[in-house]
């Protein structure tokens, strides 16, 4: 029995029979309370059998043969031969000395004989039960079950220690991919991509354990809520959806008090009073619903109200008056607009009322390399989405050049690369476009947008960007590679430059530039760039 | 090198199948996966050839289910061998239908392992 597959296996082997004991016991405690449930019953079945598998592969017999007796038992009580009441006594026993054999086999590496308890069981099982009569087991020859120890606390600043190692890891990583393109040894390139596999699985790991339900932040609101709420008169529930989706740690704490500013300004600007909740038939119970969702590669927070809604028409006003806004802005400009600082309120609360509120949310969650978006309907409600990458520290890119210079843009923002030559470049209306899956969709040149000289080429390699339903082409000079990289901050000159999100480190130490797509095609003068003459 | 992925949430399976294989003649790159994310992972960088694929994943009955039609809708040419427990007829023959070419039912018969392995690998 003891050879190198039983040693190889046994860690794993111990560890996952003791997990799936653990589960047989907790589901037939369950089951005696609630004897009808057969799913219960089933899920003791499941686990007894993939031991009874388990124990098969390493060649346990007397394992295999107690798994199977407790099977028998199992049928018995579906067939409703026998009942759970009569059973469950002699199935503890069972799973104790499951329990017990196990540890035998941590500890002398053989399996306790279980013959004696399976002859037992078997000849239970050919007996007629009476009507209460209680099945008898060995209640002397208690098993202690094996005590492991399944979580430990850690803390916090050490998990954060660990995620700035891996980060340099990467770096590392980098560099050393650098190195074997200018080296270019088979072995080498062997070596760096499992050293690389394994540095992605670590990191995958390492932010797992950072994870944290978003239930910790979410469970906050609803004594806010009823202070608040109480406070200004008015009915309000506090629905809350998604508390079990999980979010990196470092990004719950850079959330806090954006949502926390979102939920006062529902309470306070979106939910009319009750005068004039009924008085617009609405019923005067309201509802604030707190929603978080993921998706593929990130958290979506949503706070909707069944409030007043937006009225655009006075948020356009005043954004007018404040210069923010040109008298011809779109619809989509306008539900922007109320992200800089324009407020339509005459009153100024103690909770909120400045405007300046939502523009520092939008900056905070920008930064933490999320996005926020508005949708409103007047009479009927508001509802924010903040969108956040599920972990902080790395985003995978495209390295493009643009005037020799290096940029990087995200993946997440990208639909398509295209190839395409000087002549299927043409002047629409007053902008440039490209054909793109039968529909023109406009192109600028990178260039263009730092006012920097663009070359002249035959083909021009073209980043398709998809921003919602829309698509629109950035022309660069070349293509680089795709990488992982790690995202470090702005510094404050490059800030002021709104058009890029943060830095990505590369292998050399240099600093890469990385676009800020959302910002990119919002911003006006964008706009008036690809209303130029020339898109290259 | 032909290319494996084991998907399978039991590091205990998961180890036997890699030991069991890793002897295989000729060589494997084994790659492993412990839930659909993660097989999700793999299957971004790696066409596997062949995957192993348990049928019930984190108490989800469907998420082996899941796997697969991933896996068909990035490779369609990739086989793919089911990792069966008794009392999963229904969902069998609905792997069946979604593509995959066989299932072997736990607890297996090692030699068996290597028989389908080879069977479904040119």
């Amino acid at each position: 029995m003891i050879d190198d597959f039983f040693k190889k296996h046994k860690d794993a082997f111990i560890n996952e029979s003791i997990s799936h004991i653990e589960s047989m016991n907790v589901s037939l405690l369950k089951l005696e309370k609630m004897p009808t449930d057969l799913r219960l019953l089933y899920e003791v079945f499941k686990s007894t059998h993939t031991l009874k598998s388990m124990a098969a592969t390493m060649s346990f017999n007397q394992l295999v043969q107690l798994c199977h007796t407790i099977e028998d038992v199992l049928d018995a009580i579906k067939n409703e031969k026998f009942s759970i009441k009569q059973c469950a006594d002699i199935l503890f026993e069972c799973f104790d000395l499951l329990s017990a054999s196990l540890k035998e086999i941590v500890l002398k590496e053989m399996e306790l004989d279980t013959q004696e308890l399976s002859q037992r069981v078997q000849d239970m099982l050919k007996t007629n039960p009476t009507k209460e009569g209680q099945v008898k087991s060995n209640t002397e020859n208690k098993f202690p079950v094996i005590d492991k120890i399944k979580t430990i606390e850690v803390k916090v600043d050490r998990l954060d220690v660990l995620m700035k190692l891996v980060e340099e890891l990467l770096i590392s990583r980098i560099k050393l991919e650098l190195l074997r393109e200018t080296i270019n040894n088979y072995e080498l390139t062997a070596a760096i991509d499992s050293l690389g596999r394994h540095i992605t699985d670590l990191q995958y790991n390492v932010m797992q354990v950072r994870l944290v339900p978003i239930g910790f932040l979410f469970n906050r609101f609803p004594r806010m809520v009823r202070d608040i709420s109480k406070d200004q008169k008015k009915e309000i529930d506090l629905k809350i959806e998604g508390g079990d989706i999980e979010l990196d740690r470092s990004l719950i704490d850079e959330i806090s008090d954006s949502l926390t500013h979102l939920i006062r300004n529902a309470i306070d600007h979106g939910i009319e009073s009750a005068e004039i909740r009924s008085k617009n038939k609405k019923s005067l119970r309201s509802t604030i619903l707190l929603k978080a969702k993921r998706t593929k590669e990130f958290v979506i927070i949503e706070i909707s109200d069944d409030g007043m809604g937006l009225d655009f028409h006075k948020i356009k006003d005043a954004a007018i008056e404040k210069n923010i806004l040109l008298p011809t802005a779109t619809h989509e400009e306008i539900k922007n607009s109320i992200f800089k600082g324009i407020s339509t309120t005459k009153k100024i609360t103690k909770i909120s009322g400045r405007g300046l509120g939502l523009s520092i949310v939008k900056q905070k969650i920008e930064s933490i390399g999320g996005s926020i978006q508005v949708k409103s309907k007047i009479g009927e409600g508001t509802s924010f989405f903040v969108r956040l990458p599920l972990t902080l520290a790395v985003i995978k890119v495209l390295f493009v050049t643009v005037s020799d210079q290096i940029y990087a843009i995200p993946i997440n923002n990208i639909e398509r690369l295209l190839i395409v030559s000087a002549n299927e470049i043409k002047g629409v209306l007053n902008s440039n476009a490209i054909v793109y899956q039968d529909e023109d969709i406009p192109v600028t040149h990178l260039a263009k947008l730092f006012f920097t000289e663009s070359k002249i080429m035959d083909n021009y390699p073209v980043v398709v960007i998809k921003q919602d339903e829309s698509r629109y082409g950035l022309v660069v000079d070349t293509l680089l590679s795709t990488q992982e990289v790690v995202i470090k901050p702005l510094t404050k000159i490059v800030k002021e430059n709104k058009y890029f999100s943060g830095t990505a480190l590369v292998g050399s130490g240099e600093m890469v530039l990385i676009l800020d797509i959302d910002q990119l095609f919002l911003s006006r003068r964008y706009k008036n760039e690809w209303r130029g003459a020339n898109a290259v | 090198m032909n290319k494996l992925l084991i998907v399978d949430d039991s590091a205990f399976m998961r180890g036997i199948l890699k030991d069991l294989l890793s002897q295989h003649i000729p060589p494997l790159e084994i790659h492993e996966a412990d839930s659909k994310a993660a097989a999700s992972d793999v299957l971004k960088k790696v066409k596997p050839d062949l995957v192993l694929l348990d049928i019930v994943m984190k108490d989800n009955e469907f998420e082996g289910v899941e796997v697969l039609k991933e896996i068909k809708d990035l490779y369609s040419n990739t086989k793919v061998v089911m990792l069966t427990s008794v009392g999963q007829a229904a969902i069998v023959e609905e792997c069946k239908k979604l593509g995959a070419q066989d299932y072997i039912e736990k607890p297996f018969d090692k030699n068996n392992i290597i028989e389908v392995v080879d069977k479904y690998l040119v």
